[in-house]
């Protein structure tokens, strides 16, 4: 299974994890086990289980105690939140680090819900003989973190949301990590108000419980992907589990309901097979194929990325080169990927000259597995890792990976190499053609960047069209090896997943409606659906709710797009409108856009938000 | 051609065999520099040693034994 397969694959770095995580994020052995807690008060129940829709987020610095995710009551219409390097409280059976809220612990420590007491009781502690779980009551015997004897506790006085992030260690700027909702955005309130924010006063909203992530700092402090497999991993995996759990508990209410589920996951890569063989690919595609008898359609909705004009894709036919541009005072590993095509197993080596920028090169082996590229006096200027990777029954992708150190060593005596152009040239004898791919380790809102980008170089592929703007997709041939189309995300190279691309409210003069950041599919499309998130093409960025209260902050990208999406899809399917995959989705958005023969339907700005987009007007 | 290749030993290969994810290895083990301490950038640490001064936690068979149980969670019956 792949889920399994997934946690051996990452099993050393479960291992290691008191080195990379945040040390009082790990399960303490004299942790109290947890106490039972319900997913939603009953305030926060939706009026109709046969009509609701769960949203899922996965993200960074999640403001699970925003107003746009209450109800009128003040009670917390998020049913369940992993934050995954929050200090971690209490054991429970299946939280393996981190912190876990349900909807009616987050009600007590507001102070509210009285009793707490909680339609259901979580599926994992005290289920029945007859699958349906034990009530449990929010706010006894907690500890002094916040749920605990002396902080705060149903019946209490009414907290803020602040009190809330102190009480769960997330506002402590001593602590050196988790203290993101100190600041006033973050990429994960951007997204969750935009899947799942409500007014308070709406009670669509209830219609709308929200399951969350909070990914750890370490994570997604930088976008290369290099630990955050592991946890968006298990973020799948916790979402469905806990969504099931719900599932069970509004059948309580309404026998026979099987919600649907809307996951969001507005995080990306630029390198990786984005031919759906990823294992983060295959287990979304897995869940929506078969999303269990709990649950009714379950829907990935994924950002195509920002990264069309980043050249970090390239396609070389034999013969061909392509220059490798290394930025100096990079403090971090540059990587490039060759992808060869499917083949038959064994597949054939993939194997390239490396040149430097002083012209010394050499040549990678044949022989599968890691490798060194050192120069006379022993010092590693790349690693390479030769890799078949499995694309269908007897079939493999050859992959060589090469992975340059940091042209700014980050201390005396680590390795580093030199900045400047590097050539990367397949031998012959390699498959072809070959897929370039050049792994970003940007910021996401929030971090400072550490990473400089590296990206591929070639003179025939200027960076502005003669007007001296964006370009658009590749011409027909292409006339440089490096590539526009096929730039859209990595994680989102499944078959199920709804890859949505950012789009502009008001298109420019000659037409163009797309974002030029958007990254696109090999086809040239900006995806499978649009929405906007820029204003126009000179005016970048749409107004989204910050950490708390009524701050605001302009932010942009295709990952600003998506959760709009998953909002029109989840209002649909509470609706009861089949939408089994991705087929019908377009389908129904270029029908209610009146778009019948666009390529690529764009949902237009988002009516009814609980606040101005700053899109139109 | 003044740079040479070799392959590693076949232990770091198995390491990641064909589906491991290299720049995560990478992170976690660094090539190392001629003439350096040996522990130099053995280990990537995000957190000082001062930091890591908390108080037991649980053995790594604990955490997957719980990354297990949320397996059975979302797709057990």
């Amino acid at each position: 299974m792949i889920a399994q397969q997934s946690f051996a694959l990452f099993d050393e770095a479960v291992e290691r994890l008191p080195a990379l995580a945040p040390p009082d994020s790990l399960v303490p052995a004299d942790a109290p086990p947890a106490t039972h807690a319900g997913y939603l008060s009953p305030q926060a129940m939706p009026d109709d289980p046969a009509a609701c829709a769960i949203v899922a987020v996965i993200d960074h610095a999640i403001p699970f105690a925003h107003r746009l995710l209450t109800t009128a009551s003040g009670h917390s219409r998020v049913a369940a939140i992993w934050l995954q390097d929050a200090p971690a409280r209490d054991r429970r059976p299946d939280i393996a680090f981190g912190q876990e809220l349900r909807g009616t612990m987050i009600d007590a420590m507001r102070g509210l819900g009285g009793d707490g007491q909680s339609a259901e009781g979580s599926e994992a502690e005290g289920r029945g003989a007859d699958g349906r779980a034990a009530n449990g009551r929010a706010g006894e015997g907690r500890g002094a973190d916040g749920r605990g004897a002396d902080g705060p506790v149903a019946g209490g006085p009414l907290r803020d949301d602040d009190a809330i992030y102190r009480a769960c260690g997330l506002m402590n700027p001593g602590r050196g990590a988790g203290a993101d909702l100190s600041g006033a955005s973050s990429h994960g309130a951007a997204v969750a108000a935009l899947a799942a924010g409500f007014d308070p006063a709406d009670p669509a909203g209830r219609a709308h419980p929200v399951i969350a992530v909070a990914l750890p700092d370490f994570s997604v402090a930088d976008t290369s992907g290099s630990f955050s497999p592991l946890f968006l991993q298990a973020a799948v995996v916790y979402v469905v589990g806990r969504a099931r759990g719900l599932a069970r508990s509004l059948r309580a209410a309404r026998p026979g309901v099987r919600p649907p589920l809307v996951v969001n996951l507005s995080m990306g890569l630029t390198a990786g097979a984005r031919d759906g063989s990823s294992l983060i690919a295959q287990l979304q595609d897995a869940i929506a194929d078969a999303p269990g008898e709990d649950l009714g359609s379950v829907h990935f909705v994924l950002p195509t990325g920002n990264n069309r004009q980043s050249r970090t894709r390239a396609v070389l036919a034999t013969g061909q080169s392509i220059g490798w541009q290394l930025p100096p005072q990079d403090a971090t590993p540059s990587a490039v990927e060759l992808w060869g095509p499917a083949e038959p197993a064994p597949g054939t080596p993939m194997r390239a000259r490396i040149a430097l920028p002083d012209g010394r090169a050499g040549e990678t082996g044949a022989d599968r597995g890691m490798g060194h590229l050192t120069d006379p006096d022993g010092h590693v200027v790349a690693r390479t890792v030769l890799q078949y990777r499995a694309v269908g029954a007897g079939f493999v992708r050859p992959c060589l990976t090469i992975i340059v150190p940091p042209t700014l060593p980050p201390a005396p005596a680590t390795p580093w190499a030199p900045a400047g152009q590097w050539s990367l040239t397949p031998l012959p004898g390699s498959p072809h053609p070959v897929e370039v791919a050049v792994q970003r380790d940007d910021a996401v809102t929030g971090f400072r960047i550490l990473g400089r980008q590296s990206r591929l170089v070639d003179p025939a592929c200027p960076r502005r069209d003669a007007s001296g703007r964006w370009p658009g997709p590749d011409p027909d041939p292409p006339v440089s090896p490096i590539r526009r189309n096929g730039t859209s995300n990595s994680y989102a190279g499944g078959l199920r997943q709804i890859r949505v691309g950012a789009s502009l409210a008001a298109p420019r003069a000659d037409g163009v409606g797309v974002a030029p950041y958007a990254g696109l599919l090999d086809d040239g499309r900006a995806g499978d659906v649009t929405a906007p998130a820029d204003r126009s093409e000179s005016l970048r960025g749409m107004v989204v709710p910050g950490v708390r209260g009524a701050a605001r902050a302009r932010l942009s990208g295709t990952s600003l797009s998506a959760p709009q999406l998953t909002r029109w899809l989840a209002r649909a399917l509470a609706a009861g409108r089949p939408l089994p995959d991705r087929a019908a989705i377009q389908a129904a958005v270029r029908k209610g856009a009146g778009q019948a023969d666009a390529a690529v339907p764009d949902l237009g700005p988002p009516d009814a938000l609980p606040w101005r987009s700053g899109l139109d007007g | 051609m003044e740079l040479s290749w070799t392959p590693a030993p076949a232990a770091d290969s198995a390491r990641l065999g064909d589906e491991g994810l290299p720049l995560t290895d990478y992170l976690l083990h660094p090539p190392a520099v001629p003439g350096a301490p040996p522990d130099a950038g053995a280990e990537p640490r995000l957190w000082s040693r001062r930091r890591r001064k908390v108080r037991h936690a649980d053995p790594a068979a604990q955490r997957r034994a719980a990354l297990r149980a949320l397996i059975d969670a979302a797709f057990g019956p």
